[in-house]
């Protein structure tokens, strides 16, 4: 086969890819204003994020500079930071790779097509490269030019930092590329793909959290201490990501020797490797890849008659009839579709139980030493025994935020619609009024949100041994705080559903709802705190203003959804 | 049972997809919506099961106004899309308990019927699974199952015969015959004119948002050629109808329209 055609093909079909994702069809074929806005609303949402990414990891590196530098530990951090690069390309690549090579929508429509398995290979890689240097961008680069401008670096650091940042994200990809070719040809976990999905985003979940514990306490050390864990396990991170990851070790020297000449021969000795990994996944590719992607978009069933029992028991036989049967079948309907599709599961319901640890994760990473937690131990020791009149006010609007932040941003009323998709009409058919279907889909929402943060609650409960009267008057403030930013978020997608996806992600990581979902209970989480900072309002203030002002806020916005829902709803063409 | 007076309806202010329609289905008969594709036929049905609103007209479904009453008309259709897209993460005995929950169907009648339904339509041993694992027929027939649960005065099916084997398009109009028998209606849209032509008591043909003719077989026939298939009659109507609507050079646009009953008689 001919290298060139070849190439065009991959590039040809890498392109079609790509005009399906949202980026592209910003850029592309928008035809409608409304989807030129939304496209718009995607990119600023992304320049926004990665600018925050980049200020975060900048900032850490500006931070660990000074620290290090004293100890002349600062040669470091070139190290530190590409290792930690590799790591999350290879974790992350895995993850994209298994989605985009085997899970994509397309894959049905490409298979089909007389492609080559490495051209289609050589095209997903592409797209998932493109995903990896925007990640990348965000972890490697901002650090490493705050070490270059520290360590005044010459012209030459900065070329090759261009160079290592080209180049260093497709060793690992192209291993987590060939590692996800193997499980899916040679193993059977992928029969049941739901599960496979959802247990494997789980397992990002951990990392992400294992990365920000481990950058978390990284931070709050210093001096001698922070010198031997550097010793300790940077040095040691960063000669397994070597050993496992070949041209890690070149990407470090060439960053660490960039005055010298050597250092370009670092990179070409990475640009030789990471061209022969390529090589080693395309032929992977041909061998591996459509044994493992043909049939897999057929989902396993059973094929075996339900018992007279289980009949009867599914269908509710011999259940006593019950007034909201038709609310609680549809709860149960919105839960299920919640509970078993591997996008919702993990960005909706299991987000909503791990937000609190994302939060709790900076206090116990941070240890015993840091400021903010010193503070809040006062605090807690002040609400305990009584000495501080502050305390406890505080406190409960600290904790009523909480618990509008948490419910605010796990995007489940946000996409109460629009997770309906293409089956939006079956709202329109059932005869059941609108009002009682988004009443159902609230009260989804609320259950989630109340065992999400009521579990959290429980837990902080217990860790700081809080006393029961503060307990239960937190519990007094949840209805508000639950029903605020539920309300808002069914009222965001009355007016901009995003039904039309072909990939149930667009539902949820695609809709400009759930952002706005969690300015607004930023905001309401903002509203709540300062009044009590500012005015110093004494507990008995606080606590009616938390619980009352909330629900009278709610009664508020019910009374507008009441009107509002016939009318949004019957607009809403599905 | 079904009524459409002065029925319009525009996408964006500027296509035309439904225009000024009349449409009378009656009880105990099987009606069947002919027309080419993008005719206006979904759109209609869309209006009838209360998805789309119409920019004008009334519709009403067994007495009860689409708009004005919808919880009741809508109890009283059960409805087939063309698309049978429905919940992929939920069983399909899951859809149905949801389906007989929400229609308020008897849980001993909706055990009784699901089972007469789903062996009669070869789903039995495909109750226990989720609906992604189903093929686009075996889909429309839980669609079909769930639509009849209910027993539903007015059956309203968009291209039901999609997909389906020919065993369960035997079937399928089987059960419209018998529905209407027992004193219903069912209306449904089709491409396929021999389906129409064998079970439909009357049709009526669209064409570019408007009714080009209704009335029985034995109707249209009197009112165009004798003894001329179903076929022939809408390829020629809907070919007429396309010249009037792309004027050439010999025919100006300024042209009087043409009814294709008045014409052909």
């Amino acid at each position: 086969m001919n290298a060139l055609p070849t190439l065009r093909r991959i590039l040809l079909l890498a392109l079609a890819i790509f005009r399906g994702n949202s980026f592209a069809n910003f850029s592309g074929d928008a035809q409608t204003k409304k989807k030129r806005l939304s496209g718009l609303g995607s990119v600023l949402l992304f320049v926004f994020l990665a600018g925050y990414f980049a200020f975060m990891t900048g900032g850490s590196a500006f931070a660990l500079y000074d620290l290090l530098a004293p100890l002349q530990l600062q040669s470091l951090l070139p190290g530190l930071y590409v290792s930690s690069s590799v790591l999350v390309v290879f974790i992350f690549g895995a993850l994209y790779a298994l989605s985009v090579f085997y899970y994509a929508s397309d894959v049905d429509k490409i298979l089909p097509l007389p492609f080559y398995p490495e051209e289609v290979i050589g095209a997903k890689f592409l797209v998932v490269a493109a995903y990896e240097y925007l990640f990348v961008a965000g972890v490697l680069l901002p650090p490493l030019l705050v070490y270059g401008v520290k360590s005044q670096a010459v012209w030459s650091y900065y070329a090759l930092l261009l160079g290592v940042y080209l180049l260093l994200p497709l060793i690992p990809l192209a291993l987590a590329t060939i590692l996800t070719m193997l499980i899916m040809r040679f193993t059977p976990l992928t029969k049941n793909k739901d599960r496979f999905k959802a247990i494997a985003g789980v397992l990002l979940l951990f990392v992400s959290i294992g990365f920000s514990y481990f950058s978390s306490s990284l931070s709050t050390r210093s001096g001698a201490d922070l010198a031997a864990f550097f010793s300790a396990r940077v040095e040691q991170t960063a000669r397994l990501t070597a050993a496992v990851f070949p041209g890690t070790a070149f990407a470090v020297g060439a960053l660490t020797t960039s005055s010298t000449p050597a250092a370009f021969g670092q990179l070409a000795l990475l640009v030789l490797l990471s061209g022969m990994a390529l090589v080693i996944m395309l032929a992977a590719g041909r061998l591996l890849y459509f044994k493992g992607v043909i049939g897999l978009s057929t989902a396993a069933s059973r094929r075996k008659a339900l018992s007279s029992v289980e009949l009867d028991r599914q269908l509710g036989v011999g259940v006593r009839p019950h007034p909201i049967a038709a609310f609680t079948i549809y709860m149960l309907k919105d839960l299920r579709i919640l509970v078993r599709t591997p996008i919702f599961l993990m960005n909706n319901v299991i987000m909503n139980f791990l937000f609190p640890l994302f939060l709790a994760i900076p206090i116990l990473g941070a240890g015993t030493q840091d400021e903010d937690i010193r503070q809040l131990q006062g605090l807690v020791q002040g609400l305990v025994d009584g000495t501080d009149p502050q305390a406890a006010p505080l406190f409960l609007a600290i904790l009523f935020g909480l618990v509008v932040f948490v419910n605010g941003t796990n995007g489940i009323a946000e996409s109460a619609l629009s997770r309906e998709g293409s089956q939006f009409y079956i709202m329109k058919i059932i005869p059941m009024s609108y009002s009682r279907q988004i009443a159902a889909k609230l009260a989804v929402a609320g259950a989630l949100g109340l065992a999400g943060t009521g579990i959290s609650l429980v837990l902080l409960f217990v860790f700081l041994r809080l006393p029961l009267w503060f307990f239960a008057l937190c519990l007094l403030t949840i209805p508000g705080a639950l029903l605020l930013p539920n309300l808002s978020g069914i009222i965001f997608e009355l007016y901009w559903p995003k039904l039309h996806w072909d990939n149930e992600q667009k539902a949820v990581k695609q809709n400009m709802n759930v952002l706005y979902g969690m300015v607004a209970a930023l905001i309401v989480a903002g509203l709540a705190i300062a009044p009590v900072v500012v005015f110093e309002l004494s507990l008995p203030v606080a606590a009616a203003v938390l619980i009352l002002l909330p629900l009278l806020l709610s009664a508020g916005l019910m009374t507008l959804l009441h009107r509002l829902i016939p009318a949004r709803m019957q607009a809403i063409s599905p | 049972m079904i009524e459409l007076q002065h029925v319009s309806k525009s996408y964006n202010g500027k296509i035309q997809a439904v225009d000024h329609i009349d449409l009378s289905v009656q009880r105990g008969e099987i009606f069947g919506f002919l027309g080419p594709n993008g005719a206006g036929k979904t759109t209609t049905i869309k209006m009838v099961t209360g998805i789309l609103e119409p920019d004008t007209g009334t519709i009403q479904v067994n007495g009860h106004d689409i708009v004005k009453d919808p919880i009741r008309a809508k109890r009283s259709f059960g409805f087939v899309p063309d698309d049978p897209n429905i919940f992929p993460r939920l069983k399909a005995i899951e859809y149905l308990r949801f389906i007989g929950e929400i229609y308020e169907v008897e849980p001993a009648v909706r055990r009784q019927r699901i089972s007469q339904l789903a062996e009669r339509l070869g789903l039995s041993t495909a109750l226990g699974d989720r609906i992604q694992s189903f093929s686009h027929g075996m889909r429309q027939k839980l669609i079909i199952i769930g639509a009849l649960l209910h027993q539903p005065a007015v059956w309203i099916l968009d291209e039901p015969m999609t997909g389906l084997d020919p065993k369960a398009a035997f079937e399928l109009k089987e059960m419209m015959r018998e529905h209407v028998a027992a004193g219903n209606t069912v209306f449904f849209s089709t491409h396929v004119l021999d389906v129409a032509e064998k079970i439909c008591d009357r049709v009526a043909i669209i064409d570019r948002g408007k009714i080009l003719l209704c009335g029985t077989l034995a109707d249209l026939r009197a009112r165009t050629v004798e003894d001329a298939s179903l076929e022939s009659m809408f390829l020629r109507l809907v070919e007429q109808e396309s010249e009037q609507a792309v004027p050439t050079a010999s025919e100006p646009a300024a042209r009087k329209p043409r009814f294709p009953w008045g014409k052909l008689k």
